[in-house]
């Protein structure tokens, strides 16, 4: 402190300070800005393609709350396309979507907030939040709450809420049993988000399809703990390219990126994409994707909704559903053996009459369980 | 509190509650990051006043919303405690995020594998297990600073990695339900009761609350708390006066820890009734704002929380009644920190060469 | 464990520790010259979310990490304001700096799919063992290697790099002397976050995919515990930075390590985090710069 005279000096001090707090403030703020804009083009980026109606409209409005982005090439993005077909199909307003919501204050709150906007249906695809789904339902008996991918007891449920699941196992198996067919050297990876039964259900359903196809068949299964990682994934799919796998199939979100381009860092390598047809994002690797038809089923329950058709039960969708369907090979056609297409043909159909069970999540969600259940409990009748 | 002990006048002058300038600064400070972040806003073209209302009404509207930002503000409150405490001595626990992990496993360990007993014993008998486990947590990275010289800081926050992935294989590998990434529920008997149903705030509240009233008291009524507080003033000192500095460090992250995993338990026998995964919101890092926000002050850290939780449950409502994004309420928490910071309310003495 | 595994673990440990041992050097120069940056995560991740941004608006890769210098001058430049300038507390504002960004997600789902090729450097990459090692990398992989001994050579062997180090161990000294410490500092910060936001920008150039919410995952705490793992040399952090990215790289070989392969997943995620914890432990006697962390004020200005 200079010695200038006590009295002025303080008041002095206390100008000056708040003068520097208002600095430093703007230059905080312009950091934070410098984000905001970049996030916000993402914002208006993802929120102004719902325009276009060709239904007439219905006094029926949803909300969407999902863990990854509406542009997350996978089950975020999939998800909401269903949001915006029914707004187009069926005419019901699409109140918004909350993306890349995680933990289950957040569900609770957004979805709570989305049901004293009036939502008739709030829709939670994310397994991990069935107390938001319970919590909301209650808390606003006017709006129906359903979650995805979850389970919850019907003693719990409350008579607004329902839970839907896509039966991802099936699909899954039909992948492994294509790549199975379709690899030049006998190894198969599956990189996957989290060791957590719905998941384990498509990578064990995967290994198990695959050993249908040939007993015989290595299977290295990894998780990476994310669904955003793409650097664990890439260095995931990487490891296993090197170890001599051919086709590597991805059970995770947008850390699929990471995989598609260890694929492209050298030759032969395939990636067998979920949730949403990655065909575009890289054409030269992406054998194929399998499709839940998260869209349809999103889609299907909304017009549930609107009907009134919605009770307090669980809700699931197969093959007949078209989840679990694999998309086109596109300009990889020629890398899928003639004679793998017609068993695969044979299989799905196989699956859909019933002569071939897949097991659900309770063998399946277990991990190893493909490798060990006994391949002749599958078509024993 | 006045100087009732020689050498104590100074010492609550520098940590004890802010002085009236300091408070009127911190007021100017959150009116201006609210005047530049609306502006902000506008320039976006949408409109500030309906964002600022809408996080106003989403947080003290109604009774459901002001239940909802008093649960956010529990565990918001611990883990400001579990930073102010020690950063009060100058040790950096930026751990909080994984000793609440840590003290959710531990909820969910005990609720699970004891045989079913009645609420009233078991509900303490599962925070107590948590809070053992946040303290042996926390104090882990107090003696790998005292025993080797290990920087705090590094050590709490890879701590928080791997008490997270603990957490995790709960989840997928110990007690993995049905099919979505959770534990098994907890029975009934261990779920905390709703004490106003109205608002469906649970006993958290007033278990928090108790919890912030015992670090009040230790700050600021008990030796141990003064030993804490003189060892961030010149640790030197502290160690020519005889004090047992070593001793001090590990017990303050050891009691930093018991608030951290409570706050983790809480959330594991609250309304989730199970450990789910990112059951935390980042509360374990925002509490370390929820601190610095209260100056390091036991009484203030509760206030500083229902600010942040009102922040954050008020602007879950954006996107819903006005298409402008959550993360306004985030920026202007970002915006306020580091406003304060630079305005130097928020300021800590310094011994010449402290560090480490 | 076969050769092809161990060869694996080591090429992706390599460039694995690209983005950290950018940061890591970037750090070193700070703390040389007494400034603690503990906020390199939010720098790293302010450098991946301009890098993806500008790569998915179609401007390439090499744009993408080029703007990232730019960017990371702002940004050490508005912390030189708070650190030297304001005399904010250092460890204080920088644990601030760097968790306010984990919980913004706003900073979302820029998506970008298109990563740096890995060069092979014609007759090293055909050196045995080191050759797929080493010499087959992205080129901001090389870069970094590249920078080490710049960074080692500028602290150590040029007027500046004294002039820093004099600022970090005796700043009254070195004002004395007729030097303005918080000049020096100011260049050192910016000189430090402009190579932490290019570390930030490469971990986006090399993996693709854009950038996500806290894509860095702590990796800016890591660097902060390799550079004094490192001793504060250029050449000892390059060593600390593989050993982080080797230890990264084994969870994705676990499977076929034998009977290591019964651990669950969650112990190989892990793995770097315990190694960072346990370098930490064996660096204790690594003395930090004299002044690191303490705010300098010049002689007569009033505050």
């Amino acid at each position: 402190m200079s010695p200038r005279h006590p009295a002025t000096n303080n008041q002095g001090a206390g100008v000056k300070r708040a003068l520097r707090g208002c600095t430093a403030i703007l230059a905080a703020g312009l950091i934070a800005f410098g984000a905001a804009a970049c996030g916000d083009d993402e914002e208006a980026a993802g929120g102004t393609t719902g325009g276009s109606t060709t239904a007439a409209p219905v006094d029926f409005s949803v909300a969407l709350l999902s863990p990854g982005s509406s542009n997350d090439g996978s089950w975020g993005e999939a998800s909401y396309d269903g949001v915006e077909a029914a707004a187009t199909e069926l005419g019901v307003t699409d109140l918004g979507h909350a993306e890349n919501l995680l933990t289950p204050d957040e569900y609770t709150q957004q979805g709570a907030a989305y049901a004293k906007e009036g939502a008739n249906l709030v829709l939670m695809a994310n397994g991990s939040v069935p107390q938001s789904v319970i919590k909301v339902a209650t808390d606003y008996p006017d709006a129906v709450v359903c979650g995805a991918a979850m389970e919850i007891p019907a003693a719990d449920l409350p008579a607004n809420a329902c839970t839907y699941d896509p039966e991802q196992q099936e699909g899954a198996f039909s992948a492994g049993y294509l790549a199975a067919l379709t690899s030049k050297t006998g190894k198969l990876g599956v990189v996957a988000g989290f060791a957590f039964p719905a998941l384990t259900r498509q990578v064990e359903g995967f290994t198990l399809g695959a050993r249908y196809a040939n007993p015989d068949i290595q299977v290295q299964q990894v998780y990476i703990n994310s669904w955003t990682d793409t650097a664990a994934a890439k260095a995931a799919a990487q490891a296993q390219y090197a170890a001599g796998v051919d086709i590597v199939f991805s059970a995770t979100d947008s850390a699929t990126q990471g995989i598609f381009a260890a694929a492209q860092a050298g030759d032969d390598r395939y990636v067998i994409a979920s949730y949403f047809d990655s065909h575009e994002q890289a054409p030269d690797v992406v054998l194929t994707s399998v499709l839940y038809n998260l869209e349809g089923v999103t889609k299907e329950m909304i017009r549930r909704g609107t009907a009134g058709e919605i009770k307090p039960e669980g809700y699931s969708f197969g093959l007949d559903f078209g989840v679990g369907e694999l998309a086109p090979f596109y300009e990889l056609d020629s890398v899928v053996p003639a004679e793998a297409k017609t068993k695969l043909a044979e299989v799905i159909a196989d699956i859909e009459s019933g002569t071939v069970k897949v097991p659900d999540e309770k063998v399946l969600g277990v991990e190893g369980s493909g490798a060990s259940f006994d391949l002749a409990a599958l078509t024993a009748s | 509190m006045s100087g009732d002990a020689p050498g104590r006048g100074l010492l609550t002058r520098a940590l004890s509650t802010p002085d009236p300038r300091a408070l009127a600064t911190g007021v100017m400070a959150l009116l201006g990051t609210i005047v530049v972040v609306s502006l902000m806003v506008a320039a976006l073209g949408e409109d500030p006043f309906a964002a600022i209302r809408t996080i106003i009404e989403g947080s003290f509207g109604d009774t459901t919303a002001f239940g909802q930002t008093l649960m956010v503000a529990v565990p918001l409150a611990l883990c400001g405690a579990a930073a102010a405490i020690p950063f009060t001595a100058r040790l950096w626990n930026v751990g909080a995020e994984g000793q609440m992990h840590i003290g959710a496993f531990a909820a969910v360990a005990v609720a699970l594998t004891l045989p079913a007993l009645p609420g009233p014993v078991f509900i303490p008998l599962i925070l107590l297990g948590a809070i053992v486990a946040g303290a042996l947590w926390a104090g882990l990275a107090g003696v790998l600073k005292t025993a080797f010289g290990a920087n705090e800081v590094i050590v709490t926050l890879m701590l928080n990695f791997v008490a997270i992935l603990i957490a995790t294989y709960a989840i997928t590998g110990i007690w993995p339900q049905g099919v979505a990434p959770s534990t098994e529920q907890v029975p009934d008997s261990t779920v905390l009761p709703v004490v106003w149903s109205g608002a469906n705030v649970s006993l958290a509240l007033p278990i928090a609350l108790a919890a912030l009233v015992a670090a009040w008291v230790l700050m600021s009524r008990t030796g141990l708390g003064l030993q804490i507080r003189s060892i961030g003033l010149n640790p030197f000192a502290s160690l020519m006066n005889g004090m047992r500095v070593q001793t001090v460090t590990v017990a303050t992250f050891a009691i930093a820890g018991t608030f951290a995993g409570l706050a983790g338990a809480m959330e594991v026998i609250g309304e989730n009734k199970a450990l789910v995964t990112n059951f935390s919101a980042n509360y374990g890092y925002l509490g370390i704002a929820v601190a610095l926000v209260a100056r390091l002050a036991p009484a203030w850290i509760f206030p500083s929380a229902v600010l942040f939780a009102a922040l954050q449950v008020g602007s879950q409502s954006l996107p819903a009644s006005t298409g402008i994004p959550t993360s306004f309420g985030q920026i202007i928490i970002a915006a306020f920190v580091l406003g304060l910071l630079g305005a130097r309310v928020i300021r800590l003495r310094y011994a010449e060469g402290a560090v480490q | 464990m076969n050769s092809t595994i161990v060869i694996s673990v080591f090429a992706t440990g390599i460039a694995l520790m690209t983005p950290v041992l950018w940061a890591a050097l970037g750090e070193a120069i700070a703390e040389r010259a007494g400034v603690l940056n503990i906020g390199i995560e939010g720098v790293m991740l302010f450098g991946a979310l301009v890098c993806a941004w500008a790569i998915r608006e179609g401007a390439g890769i090499w744009t993408g990490l080029l703007l990232a210098i730019p960017v990371g001058a702002v940004l050490g430049l508005a912390l030189a304001y708070l650190w030297v300038s304001r005399g904010a507390d250092q460890i204080v504002s920088g644990i601030i700096g760097a968790t306010s960004l984990l919980f913004d997600e706003f900073l979302k789902g820029v998506g970008v799919v298109t990563s740096l090729d890995e060069i092979s450097i014609p007759l090293l990459s055909d050196i045995p063992w080191i050759g797929e090692i080493v010499f087959q990398q992205p080129s901001v992989t090389y870069l970094a290697l590249l920078a080490a001994p710049l960074v080692f050579l500028l602290l150590n062997r040029t007027w500046f790099g004294l002039y820093i180090r004099s600022a970090g161990e005796k700043p009254r000294a070195t004002e004395t002397a007729g030097l303005s410490v918080p000049a020096l500092r100011y260049t050192a910060v910016v000189v430090s976050c402009v190579l932490i936001c290019f570390g930030g920008a490469s971990l986006i150039a090399i993996t693709s995919g854009g950038f996500v919410t806290n894509v860095t995952a702590g990796q800016g705490f890591v660097a902060l515990a390799i550079v004094v793992l490192g001793r504060w040399n250029p050449f000892l952090i390059v060593g600390g930075a593989l050993l982080f990215g080797v230890s990264q790289a084994l969870q994705f070989q676990a499977q076929s390590l034998g009977f290591l392969s019964s651990l669950p997943p969650e112990a190989w995620l892990s793995l770097p985090y315990l190694v960072t914890i346990v370098a930490v432990v064996v660096a204790k006697s690594s003395r930090y710069p004299n002044a690191c962390g303490v705010p300098f004020t010049p002689a007569g200005a009033a505050r």
